[in-house]
């Protein structure tokens, strides 16, 4: 079997009706948390998630059953799930689509989740640009509440679980968990120092698991199917699929889903390959937290270990791909300016670096030429200033190494990984402020 | 911060050193005892602000991300650099970044002569500047406030002031707005500090590193009334004004400098010099009225002392039903007002019109209080200028005056002589023991023992003591710093359970030894040392109850009448208006 024909998410969203509680049913749904609740206990729960070697979707790629585990045992009550429905990063697509393609399943994880971390509310954080995944979501829980799965003493076992619905506040910075958590209670959003772990101190100081959408809806599988069925599936260290949002220049951008391992290739011939009269020159895989992948990589297994050898990392799954008529000093430019926006603002190395980052990579455009080629900057000056060429990696660095959360730390890491792969491309920007590609007009 | 276990120990590698620090300590903290010092800008020692500036970040083994010093605890076996090479990297880009949004108007910068930033640019070695200096675009200058203006362009935006806003003071006029590089800081819907319940505290001017945040400047106008031969100008100098003003010039903090104060003013031009503590003895004498009356049945309980400015929009803010209990005399700033254009002007045969009374205060509320419409009499402001420690400074350096070589001169009379507890008007505590000398005197009572006020001196956040005067036992309690006085607040609010016959609130920590106007070093022990010297001042002088002041005996005589009567009432008394918590 090709790993592109495994895909239990996708099999389960080509059911029909999934947005009605009796749809769902139809397709199955439901019956792993009926089972749990009345057959099991959350220790049972718990032990099969860790079994299953599931590890969280939303970019930490932290083991989930170990984070239930930390809530279970945490001292402090009433204990949280937190539902990260933020995405907010470039290419970030696929939770909402599996919040509009099958809320019940979304909410059957978080039940399923209450369950087995001993809580007893579940916060729906969902993207704010995304109303259509709120009012499925919402109209989710009234369905949950009708049939009697939400409340007090649900289907009789004594297990009592409340959810609501929450609008993210619409920034990449929100989605890190504490940043996420304060902005649900209304705070501004800023990170705060961990430890303590949102496990220990999160939604207003209790307990709190904050888990990513994709992450919940592979517990409903895996209670249903088994441990050992999701084992089989990916890798050995990071079992099961992934949903990769596949954007960029490919001819059929959407949501796909692979065994996590799957060659970059393979995902990328799914979603059509390149446009008509174009090559790839590089992807992002794992978004624009990742590192670039040049194209004689593309064989690469998209795992952890493999694209950690490339400097990036998994992420949340979005795919995206650059052909060769980009100017990747642009697009390095582009990313720079994502995170100066995105920035919450809080720490000198995210809130100024990524600004410089942007304005030094724009300075050496070449639409910029008309200043008369090399920068007159230190010019005269008794210690000469670091040209654009030194101070990229030092700014990069310092983005790296000093930042208070992973926005900052992830900042530079994409741009990094192009001054890599094309020095030729930068060398004649910084040089000559000239673009090989004729590209970088504006 | 120190959370750790007490007595537990853990070890751990600094530079080299093998070092043994208490379980809870930070790796600054930690630094600190091999005698190194490593930049910090945001932190604010002693409080929970941490973790924003990165400036402080160290390398330790075993992490690739560099931890920020400040608010990393150390644990066992940690092995810490603090001057490797990516370290000091790091820590000079921060810094290059730092300055690269930041304007270049060192030389006219309010804080030219005591730049954080310039001593962090500085200490981190830059010689050059990395990158093109970019300003802030579409940030401008603050100015609504009558005490303080902001300047967003010259903010690091290290939240010092936004933690000491809320924190400190409970007040939250000020808070972070926007994100990325629009963040800012910002007053509640953008709407300008003077139309929040900013109360002028100036605490956030001490805090901030830069010149983002300083009092509104009146030199030029105050040099306009100097060079104007048709105006009578007259100083009145507050008490807590000459124990710090010498830190300007480099004395330590709690030098005494009063006699060159005087000169100083004289040298500038000054007609009148005074003292404000005559006024305070006047204001200890109509509270200690007041009190009495209100120990009688006539008026609400406790009596809250009206002498902070900031203490009192305070409360019309955050506590309008609560107002009642505020004592209905002025401060001694526009009691000292009021009389020099009334009393003064008689005596001297001047025109009130033609008198300028300008103050020196260690404040910067005082502004806004000078300008609150009751302060006028017939269109007269009681006040016309104040200037802060630090104002006054500026004065003097532009004048050319070696302050150092001054001689020492005495205030002029009629109002440059104070009882003893008049001069404790500047630290907390000390107006309640000058009140509570007026009840004494009206109420009978020996005179009080050596160790008597004890529990009401000192920098503690809320002090209580029960006083036995003539048959009543009086109990008291005094707080400074807003969220000590919220303490206080919520408790008369709460139905006043400890039957609190008399307040003292002051609005900023340790009372005006802690005022927004002082010079920026405002640590617990720079406070302590400038309140030590007001009460060795204290000791110093022969007359010790106010009302016993014959100056004070003569305004009565010539002028007054008695104690809350109708021309106190016409001339002293002020009222108080209801505000909203949001603007
Ligand atoms: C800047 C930043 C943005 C993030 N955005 C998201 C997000 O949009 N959705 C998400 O699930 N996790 C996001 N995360 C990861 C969360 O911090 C957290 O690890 C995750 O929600 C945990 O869920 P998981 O264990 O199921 O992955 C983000 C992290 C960072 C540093
Ligand atoms: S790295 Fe710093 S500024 Fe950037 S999002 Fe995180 S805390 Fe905010
Ligand atoms: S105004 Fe000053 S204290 Fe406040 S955040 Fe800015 S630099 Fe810091
Ligand atoms: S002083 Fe440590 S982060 Fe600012």
């Amino acid at each position: 079997m090709s790993p592109m024909e495994c895909h239990p998410l996708l099999d389960h969203l080509a059911r029909p009706a999934l947005e009605t509680w009796e749809g769902y049913r139809a397709a199955g749904g439901g019956k792993a948390f009926e089972r749990a609740v009345r057959h099991s206990t959350p220790e049972a729960v718990r032990a099969d998630i860790q079994a299953s070697g599931l590890k969280g979707r939303g970019g930490s790629a932290f083991p989930t059953g170990e984070k239930m585990e930390a809530v279970a045992r945490a001292s402090g009550f009433p204990r949280y799930v937190v539902m990260n429905g933020e995405e907010g990063g470039p290419g970030g697509f696929k939770d909402r689509f599996l919040l509009e393609g099958s809320p019940y399943l979304i909410l059957e994880g978080l039940l399923l989740a209450g369950y087995a971390s001993g809580a007893t509310q579940g916060l729906c954080v969902v993207r704010r640009s995304a109303p259509e995944a709120q009012r499925r979501l919402r109209q989710a829980v009234e369905g949950l509440r009708a049939a009697g799965w939400l409340g007090a003493n649900i289907l009789g076992t004594g297990f009592t679980f409340e959810v609501s619905v929450e609008i993210g506040a619409g920034v990449f910075c929100c989605g890190e968990e504490t940043a996420l958590l304060e902005s649900v209670q209304g705070r501004r959003g800023y990170p705060r120092p961990r430890p303590p772990y949102p496990s220990e101190k999160g939604f207003r100081d209790c307990p709190t698991l904050v888990v990513n959408v994709e992450t919940l809806a592979n517990l409903p599988l895996i209670i249903d199917r088994g441990p050992e069925w999701f084992r089989s599936i990916g890798r050995a260290d990071d079992p099961g699929t992934r949903l990769w949002g596949v954007s960029g220049h490919v001819r059929k951008p959407g949501v796909y889903e692979a065994p996590i391992g799957t060659p970059l290739a393979e995902v990328l011939a799914q979603a059509g390959g390149p446009r008509e009269g174009e090559r790839l020159a590089a992807v992002l895989p794992g978004g624009a937290v990742s590192a670039f992948l040049p194209a004689e990589a593309l064989e690469t297994p998209l795992a952890a270990d493999t694209l950690a050898a490339h400097g990036g990392c998994l992420g949340s799954g979005a795919i995206i791909a650059f052909s060769d008529r980009c100017c990747f000093v642009q697009v390095a430019q582009r990313l720079a300016a994502f995170f100066e926006q995105e920035s919450c603002g809080k720490c000198t190395p995210c809130r100024e670096g990524t600004k410089k980052l942007r304005e030094v990579l724009e300075s050496v455009s070449s639409a910029r030429r008309k200043n008369g080629g090399e920068p007159r900057r230190g010019v005269g000056r008794e210690v000469p200033p670091p040209r654009p060429g030194e101070l990229l990696p030092l700014l990069i660095e310092t983005l790296a190494r000093s930042s208070a959360c992973g926005l900052g730390r992830a900042a530079g890491t994409a741009i990094g990984s192009a001054l890599r792969l094309f020095p030729e491309e930068f060398a004649a920007h910084f040089q000559r402020h000239e673009c090989p590609k004729r590209i970088c007009w504006s | 911060m120190m959370t750790g276990r007490s007595g537990a120990e853990v070890n751990l590698v600094l530079n080299g050193f093998p070092l043994r620090v208490p379980a809870g300590t930070t790796i600054l903290e930690a630094a600190r005892r091999i005698h190194v010092t490593l930049p910090r800008l945001c932190s604010l020692p002693g409080r929970a602000h941490h973790g924003s500036c990165r400036v402080c970040v160290v390398e330790v083994k075993g992490r690739h991300e560099l931890l920020p010093a400040c608010e990393t605890v150390v644990t066992e076996g940690m092995v810490i650099e603090t001057n490797s090479p990516v370290v000091r990297r790091t820590r000079r880009m921060l810094v290059e970044l730092l300055l690269a949004s930041h304007p270049e108007d060192c030389n006219t910068c309010d804080r030219n002569r005591l730049c954080e930033l310039r001593r962090l640019a500085h200490e981190t070695g830059i010689r050059t500047r990395y990158f093109e200096r970019s300003p802030k675009e579409g940030f401008y200058p603050d100015t609504s406030h009558p005490s303080i203006v902001r300047d967003p362009n010259k903010c690091l935006l290290c939240g010092r002031c936004v933690h000491i806003c809320r924190e400190v003071q409970t007040v939250e006029a000020i808070g972070f707005m926007g994100r990325g590089g629009q963040t800012q800081v910002a007053s509640p819907f953008a709407g300008g500090l003077g139309a929040s319940p900013c109360v002028g505290c100036g605490q956030c001017v001490l805090a901030c590193p830069v010149g983002a945040l300083h009092e509104q400047h009146d030199l030029d106008a105050i040099w306009d009334v100097l060079a104007d031969p048709a105006k009578t100008v007259i100083a009145q100098v507050a008490p807590a004004t000459r124990v710090s003003l010498g830190e300007e010039f480099d004395h330590p903090p709690g030098t005494a400098l009063t006699g060159q104060i005087v000169a100083a003013l004289r040298r500038l031009g000054f007609r009148y010099v005074f003292d404000t503590s005559f006024a305070a003895d006047l204001v200890a004498v109509e509270e200690g009225h007041e009190l009495v009356d209100r120990l009688q049945g006539g008026g609400p309980l406790p009596l809250i002392s009206s002498c902070s400015p900031s203490l009192v929009k305070f409360i019309e803010h955050f506590y309008p039903a609560q107002l009642p209990h505020l004592s209905v005399c002025k401060s001694p700033q526009q009691a000292f007002g009021a009389l020099a254009k009334t009393w003064f002007a008689q005596r001297r045969g001047l025109d009130p019109h033609r008198i300028v009374v300008i103050s020196v205060m260690p404040c910067t509320a005082k502004k806004y209080e000078a300008a609150r419409p009751e302060m006028k009499r017939n269109g007269v402001p009681d006040v016309d200028f104040v200037l802060t420690n630090r104002e006054l400074a500026r004065l003097i350096r532009e004048a050319g005056i070696d302050f150092a070589a001054l001689p020492e001169e005495p205030f002029d009379s009629p109002m440059g002589s104070a009882s003893g507890p008049g001069t404790l008007f500047g630290t907390s505590g000390g107006m309640t023991e000058a009140t509570l000398e007026t009840v004494r005197a009206l109420l009978g009572g020996p005179p009080p023992g050596p160790e008597e006020y004890t529990p009401l001196r000192g920098l503690s956040e809320v002090k209580r003591a029960a006083f036995r005067l003539g048959d009543r036992l009086l109990p008291v309690a005094v707080a400074s710093g807003l969220s000590n006085a919220r303490t206080l607040l919520e408790s008369i609010r709460a139905g006043n359970p400890e039957g609190l016959a008399f307040i003292e609130l002051m609005g900023c920590p340790g009372g005006c030894v802690g005022g927004g106007g002082q010079s920026h070093e405002a640590s617990f022990e720079v406070r302590s040392m400038r309140s030590s010297a007001l009460h060795r001042e204290h000791r110093g002088r022969p007359i010790r109850r106010p009302a016993d002041n014959p100056a004070l005996q003569a305004l009565y005589e010539e002028f007054l009448g008695k104690p809350g009567g109708l021309k106190s009432r016409d001339i002293l008394y002020t009222r108080y208006f209801p505000r909203s918590k949001y603007w």
